[in-house]
């Protein structure tokens, strides 16, 4: 007896991110003999999400509508730019109600070990958002890694002479830590970034 | 259970009695990993599944309990105190040891890796930040060769050259202050044991050119322009501290040119006391200092130089295999011939 399709949705299932081998194969059994009428919900479901998705021509952001929320609200202030590397950072930066401008999706970090150059991270594309807005200031909010490090090199070098400032997120102690538990690099550039306490 | 006397212990027996194991098992405390650099699977009793090590040791003042399981599987867990630890540099920044082995004589003789495997650890002892400014390091170094290998534009590059220069300064500017406190213990230790016949002196190598006044930021700058088709033929970063060298100097000589046998020695095991007094002048706390059977080469008088050099200094670990001179340095004696060997050393 062969299960072929069982199979092989089982490994679809084993691809997604933290998906094992073990959760893979109960999922897939679970749709196949137990609940098929939810299976067929969530395999159109699947497919619909998939359809009406689309990444924003701005930002990259994933939108049903032609322009994401962000980029079709004329409320949002068009002169700070905000480039993050995945969707989910919007939601996060989003979640602090702090910052009231657009966005860009990066999707990515310079990266030669996987593969990962400027027109992997849409640099052309944030070349061309860059020219359009009347910015001020470009925020990026990219991780302190070596990757994060080089993408903001490259970033910064290729907007050199625009009238605009390029800032990125100070590093240092987190908000209600503790000293005690910050490594000691983070704990040096905290004390090299000091500010005067008022 | 094995209790180690506040001095330190004298540990004796015949060869293959386990004198280095239990030498071996006190530094995994403090490294967690072998100091012979053998496997974690190797470290498993032939037959067994599983090792696990215990051990209670003091520093910053209090008692902490280190454990360590590893299975086969090299799943290796480590715990401070009960609590699970993630990395092993935590296990770094607390119990600190410094082992001086037969070995050590290539961190003289040997290649430029030896020298930079020695000073990086010694000075991750000495200074905190040291590990995670290397790996950041190292990992900017993988990128950046990666991309020599492949097609890639200006900026680019540029943009890689500058996180890498960036991440170079750090480690630099730490080897060259941790060498500028190194130098003139070692130029002292070295008097003490030779009896004040030898000078012996240690230089970092750069491996670009530096005019003085210059900021390295600039001449790795420079190195990096001039490089350029170099590095690109042959694929990968020709310059920067993962190529560095030390250069040891007796009387002005290059000591890996001219130096004998028994000199080799005796600043093999000069480094490791210098190395046991920087942590204890960074922390204020001194090292279990282990001597595995280094003494035996050198002559009468190196080698009471040595004993007395360590005298009420660190808590002192020696194993040899007769206890011969050591008779006057009075330290608690410990015959593992005497024991039958059993798996609990610690």
């Amino acid at each position: 007896m062969s299960y072929k399709q069982l199979e092989n949705l089982q490994q679809a299932l084993k691809k997604l991110p933290g998906i094992g081998s073990k959760t893979a194969r109960r999922l897939a059994y679970y749709m196949v003999s137990r609940n098929t009428g939810h299976a067929m919900m969530l395999a159109d479901a699947i497919t619909s999400a998939i359809e009406a998705n689309n990444p924003c021509p701005e930002c990259n952001l994933l939108t049903e509508g032609e322009l994401c929320e962000f980029c079709a609200d004329p409320e949002r202030n068009q002169s700070l730019l905000c480039v993050v590397q995945d969707a989910q950072d919007v939601m996060l930066i989003e979640n602090t109600h702090e910052f009231k401008g657009r966005y860009f999706v990066l999707g990515g970090l310079l990266s030669p070990l996987h593969g990962i150059g400027p027109e992997e991270i849409h640099f052309p594309q944030l070349k061309k958002l860059v020219e359009e807005l009347p910015l001020t200031e470009i925020i990026l909010a990219l991780n302190p890694s070596a990757e994060g490090d080089t993408t903001i090199h490259y970033i910064v070098e290729k907007f050199e002479t625009m009238p605009f400032k390029i800032t990125r997120l100070a590093t240092g102690i987190p908000f209600g830590g503790d000293i005690e538990y910050t490594t000691p690099v983070t704990l040096t550039n905290a004390l090299f970034r000091r500010y005067e306490a008022d | 259970m094995l209790e180690f006397p506040a001095p330190g212990l004298f540990i004796t027996g015949a060869n293959g009695c386990g004198k280095t194991n239990l030498l071996e098992a006190v530094a995994y405390l403090s490294s967690g990993k072998s100091i012979r650099l053998k496997p974690d699977s190797e470290l498993v009793r032939f037959g067994q599944e599983f090792f696990r090590l215990s051990g209670e040791v003091e520093y910053s003042g209090s008692r902490h309990t280190i454990e360590v399981a590893c299975d086969t599987n090299h799943i290796k867990t480590i715990s401070i105190d009960s609590v699970q630890i993630d990395r092993l540099s935590e296990l770094y920044r607390g119990f600190k040891t410094v082992y001086s082995a037969p070995g050590d004589v290539e961190i003289v003789t040997g290649s430029p890796g030896e020298r930079r495997r020695f000073f990086d650890l010694a000075i991750a002892q000495h200074d905190v930040t040291y590990l995670d400014y290397l790996r950041r390091y190292r990992q900017v170094l993988k990128q950046r060769n990666q991309l020599l290998k492949e097609r890639f534009n200006r900026a680019e590059k540029e943009a890689w050259d500058n996180s890498f220069v960036e991440a170079t300064l750090p480690v630099i500017e730490k080897r060259l202050s941790y060498l500028d406190e190194f130098r003139p213990v070692l130029r002292e230790y070295y008097r003490d044991i030779s009896g004040e016949k030898e000078e012996l002196q240690v230089e970092y190598k750069f491996e670009i050119p530096t005019s003085s006044g210059e900021k390295f930021q600039e001449s790795y700058l420079k190195a990096i322009t001039t490089s350029e088709d170099r590095e690109r033929e042959q694929c990968r970063t020709l310059f920067g501290p993962h190529l560095a060298d030390w250069d040891f100097l007796l009387d002005g000589k290059r000591v890996r040119s001219f130096a004998s046998q028994g000199q080799n020695r005796s600043i093999a095991i000069a480094l490791r006391l210098v190395q046991a007094e920087m942590v204890k002048r960074s922390t204020g706390e001194s090292p279990v200092l282990m001597l595995d059977d280094v003494l035996a080469e050198l002559d009468a008088s190196r080698r009471s130089n040595i004993l007395n050099m360590l005298h009420g200094q660190h808590q002192v670990l020696i194993a040899a295999p007769d206890i011969g001179d050591y008779r006057d340095f009075n330290l608690p004696v410990l015959n593992l011939t005497d024991k039958p060997e059993r798996g609990s050393v610690l």
